[in-house]
């Protein structure tokens, strides 16, 4: 077989072209057609997945993919190896800085998500804010219902078996709530005096929770009868004779972040379905089913009337709460969970 | 035991050939060109497990450059000290309990006729089946203050206020025990199948009592078979995770539990690879000393 010069020429020179074309649209506005969704599972993500992204999807022909569950750890591992196939990451408030810290994530394009209103808090260069949840004190019907974390801490008035977070960054200032620490001067956060809160509450609490559904499970199940959990966990289980409320709560942010390195074109895809996350009715849609709330001032209007004392942010109850600080957990995360463990050691 | 030992004299003569007296004991010749048959598993251990699982271990000498640190942060720090020594002691306490329930069982299999000998034995190993999720949820079902053990103690008078068994160290013992006790009793029930019946027979025919003839005879043949699943069981609960996760009810803190918090929560990697290092040295330190006392043994 033999090729002329010529032919040979004509052919590289097509390639060549197709090359240059090929990464000329690849370096445009172009918007990829599927990208990766890093969920943490659950309800949360059904909810997710049946209101925002079908119909994003039906609209748009971008595929949806869900990479679960979105640990910490699976994100840092997924960039240090520099094969970042997830466009977007579910993250908590602490986890947020963590991740700006080691350089894992980059800034969300807020210019071209350009949402609707939002909270200020929930709009970060790093971060765009899901939903609010928040950690509350939650007790079986059966027994005397507390009004404060004092009320919680005090057994003597409030008998009966307790269950707290084995996360000190949801535990250590319901500690420091309930030993009479104001919550406006919760942070910095007083630790000697919050370990010594928890020293006097040691006794009664059965069960350091470690997952979400565990409070809810251990109060239906009367192993414990108060506990602290996260609203949404509880809400679902009020037929169940769970109760709970927002008094003192610790607000708290859910977070998107995009991992460092996403494919530019998945990016785009991925902003522009975040689009859709600051729609208050689709939010409201989302909190009907999982009580944790999104985004928009306006959302309370939307919520159903006789439930609107189950939502996290109506404006009566997010006067009640304080929001988490995830600096100062992030600044002193280690030094915390030393010592939690030493501390839980001990007993 | 009596029953077990003459029904055992009275089996032998049905027992199929196959059972070979030297069972275990003749060594095959060493053929160099075995060594390419195992080649594309050696590849894929080498290549896709060991290497990256040595590059984890790395992260505990370097950031970036060689440092001490991590090993001296970890030799320091008082609370990784007793989290591991916690979990050494439960790994004790499980083995301690995993043996003397163990053995009687595997022996009592041992002397089953073969038909019942399988069924038995299926029941062991039934709960392999079972994921060890849905074992350690249903140990709360059972053990919690309204589970059933409770609540029928409770009814019978015998306590007046349920019994703390979830949620503690007992808790997380039961469960390791539950997981644990067929990777114990299996390979003791192979090599006590493995023991000739003629020589139970022999000591018999000399006039030793089945008691004896347990103490002298059959059990010095099992020591190197309990010694090796004691091992086992005690290295397979240094990592165990769910278990003391869910039955501990956060007041049993294990080695792994520890790490899944510095990877996850922290994250310390670096620190995470420092006792994942210390971890592999204790235990391949125990699988070296179990091989010497065996080898010594022998």
């Amino acid at each position: 077989m033999r090729f002329s010069r010529r032919a040979v020429g004509m052919t590289c020179t097509l390639v060549a072209a197709a090359i240059v074309v090929a990464v000329g649209i690849g370096s445009a506005q172009e918007m990829a057609k599927r990208f990766v969704f890093g969920s943490p599972g659950g309800v949360s993500t059904e909810a997710n997945q049946e209101i925002f992204w079908k119909p994003f999807t039906a609209r748009t022909g971008i595929e949806i993919i869900a990479e679960v569950p979105s640990s910490f750890g699976k994100l840092r591992a997924m960039v240090q190896s520099g094969k970042v196939t997830a466009s977007l990451w579910d993250l908590g408030t602490l986890q947020l800085e963590q991740a700006k810290a080691l350089d894992l994530i980059e800034p969300i394009d807020w210019d071209q998500i350009s949402p609707g209103p939002m909270f200020p808090e929930m709009r970060q260069q790093y971060g765009f804010g899901q939903t609010y949840f928040s950690t509350v004190m939650a007790w079986r019907a059966d027994v005397k219902a507390p009004q404060s974390w004092q009320d919680f801490w005090n057994v003597k008035d409030f008998p009966g078996k307790r269950s707290l977070s084995n996360f000190p960054a949801y535990t250590l200032p319901i500690a420091a709530l309930a030993d009479g620490v104001p919550p406006d001067k919760l942070y910095p956060l007083d630790l000697d005096r919050a370990f010594r809160s928890l020293d006097r509450i040691k006794p009664s609490v059965s069960v350091w929770w470690t997952t979400g559904a565990q409070p809810g499970q251990l109060l239906v199940d009367n192993e414990v009868q108060y506990a602290n959990a996260w609203n949404g966990r509880v809400a679902t289980l009020w037929e169940q004779g769970v109760r709970h409320n927002f008094n003192q709560g610790l607000l708290d942010i859910a977070w998107w972040v995009v991992p460092k390195g996403a494919p530019p074109a998945e990016k785009r895809a991925a902003m522009l379905f975040l689009h859709e996350w600051s729609d208050p009715a689709k939010q409201a849609e989302y909190a009907k089913r999982v009580y944790y709330t999104g985004s928009s001032p306006s959302l309370a209007a939307l919520l159903p009337k006789d439930k609107l004392h189950m939502f996290p942010t109506t404006p009566e109850n997010k006067a009640k709460q304080i929001l988490a600080n995830g600096r100062w957990w992030f600044e002193n995360a280690d030094l915390v969970e030393k010592r939690w463990q030493a501390w839980k050691l001990g007993q | 035991m009596t029953t077990g030992a003459r029904r055992a004299g009275g089996e032998v003569g049905r027992l199929p050939p196959g059972s070979a007296p030297d069972g275990g004991l003749a060594r095959p010749p060493r053929r160099s060109t075995g060594f390419v048959f195992v080649l594309p598993l050696l590849l894929v251990m080498g290549v896709c497990f060991n290497v990256p699982i040595v590059l984890m271990l790395a992260w505990s000498v370097k950031n970036p450059t060689l440092t001490p640190r991590h090993y001296q942060e970890f030799f320091a720090t008082s609370v990784y000290l007793k989290v591991f020594w916690n979990t050494v002691r439960i790994a004790l306490v499980t083995t301690a309990v995993c043996v003397p329930l163990g053995y009687p069982l595997a022996y009592w299999i041992r002397f089953l006729p073969a038909g019942r000998r399988l069924v038995a034995l299926a029941l062991v190993v039934l709960p392999f089946w079972v994921s060890i999720l849905v074992r350690t949820y249903a140990w709360i079902v059972l053990l919690g203050n309204a589970g059933l053990v409770n609540r029928m103690l409770l009814r019978l008078g015998v306590i007046e206020s349920p019994l703390g068994i979830l949620y503690n160290e007992l808790g997380v013992i039961i469960g390791t025990v539950n997981v644990l006790l067929p990777f114990f009793v299996l390979p003791l029930l192979a090599s006590m199948a493995r023991i000739d019946d003629r020589l139970l027979q022999a000591a018999a025919s000399l006039g030793a009592s089945a008691r004896t003839i347990f103490w002298r005879v059959f059990f010095p043949l099992t020591v190197p078979a309990v010694s090796a699943g004691a091992i086992l069981v005690f290295i397979l609960t240094l990592g165990f995770y769910v278990t003391p996760a869910i039955l501990g009810g956060g007041r049993v803190t294990m080695i792994a539990n520890m790490l899944d918090l510095l990877i996850n929560q922290l994250p310390d990697w670096e620190l995470a690879a420092t006792i994942s290092t210390v971890l592999l040295v204790v235990v391949l330190s125990c699988y070296s000393m179990s091989r010497w006392l065996r080898n010594r043994a022998v």
